[in-house]
């Protein structure tokens, strides 16, 4: 597994500083803005395998993803050698990373001054997906995931079929995404941005804080590995085909999603040690996953890791896919920061307290415009 | 990949240049109409394209919920009401779980170039909520969740020319690990200012008519337009129009060789590919076909290749069907079927 985000710039560091509460968001950096707010953002910290400005020829979003592809097969060269590359596959969660919305070149464009296609030819090679399987010299499928939010947790899941199906030996699965001036915009516009840092599931939040980061795993046929840092038992995907950007009331297609996690791991609700949730910390989003927790998996505590990652969008779901994963090893539960009170709307409350547990078993869900919600189940390492 | 659980194909939606059926792609197929190019303006001139008009959607769904749809939603949803519809799907697919997967080369790209148009020239507190919800990838594949009202999991996949290849391979796993028991997959891209002036950059040239057999020019014109199919387990269903036998991804050290002798190439007058697609003819020994001229280039074509080939194997004129098309990248891409 492999991870960067605003928490740590590898996966022990992010959970390490997870487990601990830090949390680091600023004012953006990066992003130009006209706005009288400065929306406070989670961004990555200086790494190596990021350049300071604009790259002339990889995205940010493929620099984040290939630093966490590069922790996650750290040690694996045995595995992908003795694996035919044809049965490799790659596939990825993003948002940005597949939107051809360079600013620059289009404000030329705009402005008659006839734009350089460097812009655009270096989009044409940094879909994440191939970006990876070229740098990797795999051969087998790829394929990016556009599920806005819940991208990452999906991508994970398609991962998961391709292997069941038989398609794939091995599969290098996650997410990536940058910060960007045009998502940023793009939730101030639709409101649900906070000011300050995020309090998912508390009575006072008032909205997101976008995040960037990527997050990988290698799945892999259980025979081809001796020793696996644990497992991807299941995942359940359903529609709520309520509204384009808002959660169904009463969370009918996340209901549908945990229930096909659970049936597909044959899981009881008292396996799970914990719910990885969404938690976005916007009112419709939090209301409607705690009163789903509250209804169908009664008990178990949950917690959002968002106001220390921020909400890192198609890299999400990955990112908190392997937090979950190590959590599960370390026989450990953070507090869900940001929480501080109860909201009277919400019959549950999310873990306040940082926490042993014992069962070896955790779900984590995400919700996405578009109606998209998505489950997967793992399992630590026995 | 030979797929181990065989599937079919149940139901076909298109809208393209050439009309919005697979029998409007037939007749203009045999009637070796070239497409009627139409003049997209950008910022500095205009570009011959060949444009797919998704208006007919009105005369299944009522206009008051188009309204606010942007083209690249409608033409996807075109497609996937004809495809529902052919396949006798119920409303909301409620006899059986039903996953949605869209495959898209770029996206709702002019709904992106106009969200950035909201905030350039009014400043960032004006930009636009709207249009920024309905630029993201997956505004198709919600619009038709949405409005027909399917439940089940929905994807939308991008790998530019790869998308609907790799979109056919999930949704074959989809299908084979009894995820749900049937898919309705769909192909969209459409063409924009900004598309036309890039592709003027990179090509120069402006073509007006596609020219498939000649593999030295760049006669390419860019295309848009939705495909949707049905696809079922074989086990599950009676009827069908063709099955999927092989879906392949060839690198360009994998020579690729067509399982059937009539083929469906993708030989859309670009420069790029021409000089593979010409090895290709000179060492097949059976038919190819091409119908670029008919739909224009784009990333997702390969899925109307597919669509002509069901066409012609379930109206008995051929008994099988291999579709192939060569990337930009040196990749390939094949999809074979038969008659059921």
């Amino acid at each position: 597994m492999g991870c960067i985000c605003a928490l740590g710039q590898n996966l022990r560091e992010t959970v390490d500083n997870l487990l601990a509460g830090v949390v680091r968001s600023t004012p953006p950096s990066r992003i130009p803005s006209d706005l009288n707010t400065r929306y406070p953002v989670f961004e990555v910290g200086p790494h190596p395998g990021l350049t300071e400005h604009e790259d002339a020829t990889t995205l940010r979003t493929s620099q984040l993803l290939a630093i966490a592809v590069d922790e996650a097969m750290e040690g694996l060269g045995s595995l992908l050698r003795q694996v035919d590359p044809l049965r490799i596959g790659t596939v990825f969660g993003t948002t940005v990373g597949c939107a051809m919305n360079n600013e620059d070149f289009y404000r030329q464009y705009l402005e008659g001054s006839a734009p350089d296609m460097a812009p655009i030819t270096r989009y044409l090679r940094n879909n994440p997906a191939l970006f990876i399987r070229e740098r990797c010299g795999f051969q087998g499928i790829a394929q990016t995931v556009n599920n806005a939010c819940a991208s990452g947790t999906d991508a994970i899941g398609q991962a998961l079929s391709w292997i069941q199906a038989g398609l794939c030996d091995v599969v290098i699965a996650g997410g990536t995404d940058e910060l960007c001036r045009v998502v940023y915009n793009g939730f101030v516009s639709l409101q649900v941005y906070s000011e300050s840092a995020p309090k998912p599931f508390s009575a006072n939040r008032t909205g997101l804080n976008l995040g960037e980061g990527a997050a990988v795993m290698i799945l892999a046929r259980p025979e081809l590995v001796p020793e696996a840092h644990g497992y991807v038992l299941s995942y359940g995907s359903a529609s709520d085909a309520y509204h384009p950007t808002a959660p169904h009331p009463e969370g009918e297609g996340l209901v549908e999603a945990i229930r096909q996690a659970m049936t597909r791991s044959e899981s009881t609700v008292d396996q799970l040690a914990f719910i990885n949730a969404h938690g976005t910390s916007t009112y419709d989003n939090d209301k409607v996953e705690g009163a789903v927790f509250d209804r169908v998996l009664q008990g178990v505590p949950f917690f959002s890791p968002k106001a220390q990652t921020g909400h890192t969008l198609g890299a999400a779901g990955a990112i908190e896919a392997v937090i979950t994963l190590d959590l599960l090893n370390r026989r450990r539960l953070p507090a869900s920061a940001g929480f501080e009170e109860q909201d009277g709307e919400i019959p549950c409350r999310p873990n306040t307290e940082p926490t042993t547990i014992t069962q070896n078993r955790a779900i984590s869900t995400s919700l996405a415009f578009g109606g998209t919600n998505s489950a997967i189940m793992l399992e630590g390492k026995a | 990949m030979i797929p181990e659980t065989p599937i079919v194909v149940t139901g076909v939606g298109l809208v393209g240049h050439f009309g919005d059926s697979p029998e409007a792609l037939k007749t203009a197929i045999k009637e070796q109409r070239p497409g009627s190019t139409s003049a997209v303006q950008h910022r500095y001139g205009n570009l011959p394209c060949l444009l797919a008009d998704p208006s007919g959607l009105k005369n299944y769904l009522p206009s008051k919920q188009l309204r606010r749809m942007d083209k690249f939603s409608r033409l996807a949803l075109y497609a996937a009401t004809l495809a529902t519809r052919h396949a006798s799907v119920p409303e909301g697919a409620s006899d059986k779980p039903t996953a949605l997967i869209v495959a898209t080369g770029f996206g709702a790209i002019q709904t992106t170039f106009d969200f950035l148009d909201s905030y350039i020239e009014g400043g960032d507190a004006l930009a636009s909520p709207t249009r920024f919800s309905n630029s993201l990838h997956n505004a198709a594949t919600s619009a038709i969740s949405l409005m027909l009202k399917l439940k089940g999991p929905c994807a939308t996949i991008t790998a530019f020319e790869h998308s609907f290849t790799n979109a056919l391979l999930t949704a074959y796993s989809w299908l084979h690990e009894h995820r749900v028991d049937r898919v309705i997959l769909g192909a969209v891209d459409e063409v924009c200012p900004v598309v036309a002036y890039c592709w003027e950059q990179y090509f120069g040239t402006q073509s007006t008519q596609v020219q498939p057999a000649n593999f030295t020019d760049h006669t390419a014109i860019p295309g848009e337009g939705a495909a949707f199919f049905v696809l079922e387990r074989a086990s599950d269903t009676r009827s069908a129009l063709a099955r999927i036998e092989g879906i392949n991804s060839h690198p360009s050290t994998v020579p690729v060789i067509a399982n059937h002798p009539v083929v469906y190439l993708g030989n859309d007058g670009s420069q790029t590919t021409g000089g593979r697609y010409q090895s290709f003819v000179a060492q097949h020994r059976g038919s190819t076909h091409s119908i670029s001229p008919h739909i224009g280039s784009f990333p997702t074509a390969h899925a109307f290749d597919l669509a002509a080939a069901i066409t012609r194997v379930f109206e008995d004129e051929e008994t099988a069907a291999t579709c192939v098309r060569f990337h930009s990248d040196g990749w390939a891409s094949s999809i074979d079927l038969s008659h059921c």
